[in-house]
């Protein structure tokens, strides 16, 4: 009896009406065709790849999340301090600027 | 039906004329649903009047030095809260372009939109002058920062993929973005003139027609008042950037085009529904 013949005599781990096609090679079991999803030049099981996902996401995803969080701050804190500069440069520009009495000689309005 | 000059193909077939581009945005304009309108309106109007109050206080205020940290702090806000606004305004103008009527913006296209102009709008506020002082690459910078404004609640995808885009609508079509910011700025130079005239003589027609004479009217002529100035500058802005806005959609609709086709989804739309 052959490998295929032996995959072929064997039923799907998850539905055991069907027949498998092939074997996944993480946990060795054996599925049906629609149990089974190529990943990575692979084929692999739901389970599997879900595992395989989960484990490749989970140490750089906190890393992703506090970067974009960071340029918010960042980014706000400049915006502050870009108006913050405003304020200081007309907080010393003289009153007679402001006011539009700088070219007359009493002060009053031209 | 008028027949081309010549065959054009590619990006050039979506390249228009500059005052066709400003004539179209005033036609979406006025299309628009008022829900437009009113998004644009809560969004700016609120930071125009901190900034104003903001000039003032910094101008005028006895404890203003005191006020300056906190109140620079709400101008931020106010500020990232306006740009978020506008591209609520951007996304309802797009949205009647492709003849949609479902609902634009979500809250997390708002909350999204606002976290992007909080991180990139400062870098604008550094770069604009800096590109202006250079003159040749501010259509390119300045275009950037509005396109990042037009998309900003409209795409759903990472700030990084965000800016690609917004950077590839700015470097596209140039003659026609600098011929439509120079239209734009002449005519803003008009609508400040007038507005600035309007506001000094409505006193004085007050006065004359009414018989009412308050504080500003008899506190003179003030064409030379920083704040008087400022508050021509603000008013110019909110007539005049809902049309640039608009120019920019439509920059950023027709670069969608040229590998969606909505133009001719668009255009084919228009007409099922024309009688």
């Amino acid at each position: 009896m052959t490998e295929a013949d032996a995959i072929e005599a064997q039923r799907c781990f998850h539905h055991e009406s069907r027949e498998a096609v092939g074997r996944c090679p993480e946990c060795g079991r054996t599925f049906c065709r629609e149990c089974l999803t190529e990943h990575d030049d692979r084929v692999l099981c739901s389970s599997c790849l879900k595992r395989l996902d989960q484990s490749a996401a989970a140490a750089p995803r906190r890393r992703r999340s506090l970067v974009p969080a960071l340029q918010v701050v960042a980014g706000f804190i400049l915006l502050w301090l870009s108006f913050y500069a405003l304020g200081n440069f007309l907080l010393t520009i003289p009153a007679a600027v402001h006011d539009g009495t700088l070219f007359t000689d009493d002060g009053s309005s031209p | 039906m008028t027949v081309p000059s010549r065959p054009r193909s590619g990006v050039d077939a979506l390249d228009r004329n500059a005052i066709v581009i400003l004539e179209e945005a005033l036609q979406l304009l006025r299309e628009a649903p008022a829900r437009a309108f009113f998004c644009y309106a809560l969004g700016t109007l609120p930071f125009v009047a901190g900034f104003l109050w903001f000039w003032a206080d910094m101008g005028r205020g006895a404890f203003a030095a005191s006020r300056c940290l906190p109140a620079s702090m709400a101008l931020a806000a106010l500020f990232v809260w306006m740009k978020a606004a506008q591209s609520e305004f951007a996304a309802i103008l797009h949205r009647h372009l492709l003849g949609s009527t479902a609902d634009a913006v979500t809250h997390a296209d708002r909350f999204r939109a606002a976290m992007t102009h909080a991180a990139w709008q400062a870098v604008g506020f550094l770069l604009i002058p800096l590109a202006f002082i250079a003159t040749i690459p501010f259509c390119r910078v300045y275009g950037f920062f509005q396109h990042l404004t037009i998309l900003a609640a409209r795409e759903r995808t990472n700030r990084r993929e965000l800016a690609a885009k917004a950077r590839a609508q700015a470097l596209l079509w140039m003659m026609q973005q600098h011929l439509m910011l120079l239209a734009l700025l002449f005519f803003s130079a008009f609508v400040f003139v007038d507005i600035a005239i309007m506001l000094l003589l409505i006193p004085e027609m007050a006065r004359i027609f009414l018989g009412v004479e308050g504080p500003y009217a008899m506190s003179g002529f003030h064409l030379f008042n920083t704040t008087f100035l400022a508050a021509c500058a603000a008013l110019t802005y909110v007539c005049v950037d809902p049309i640039q806005k608009a120019a920019y959609v439509l920059r950023g609709f027709y670069a969608d085009s040229l590998r969606s086709g909505a133009d001719l989804f668009a255009a084919v739309a228009a007409r099922g529904e024309a009688p």
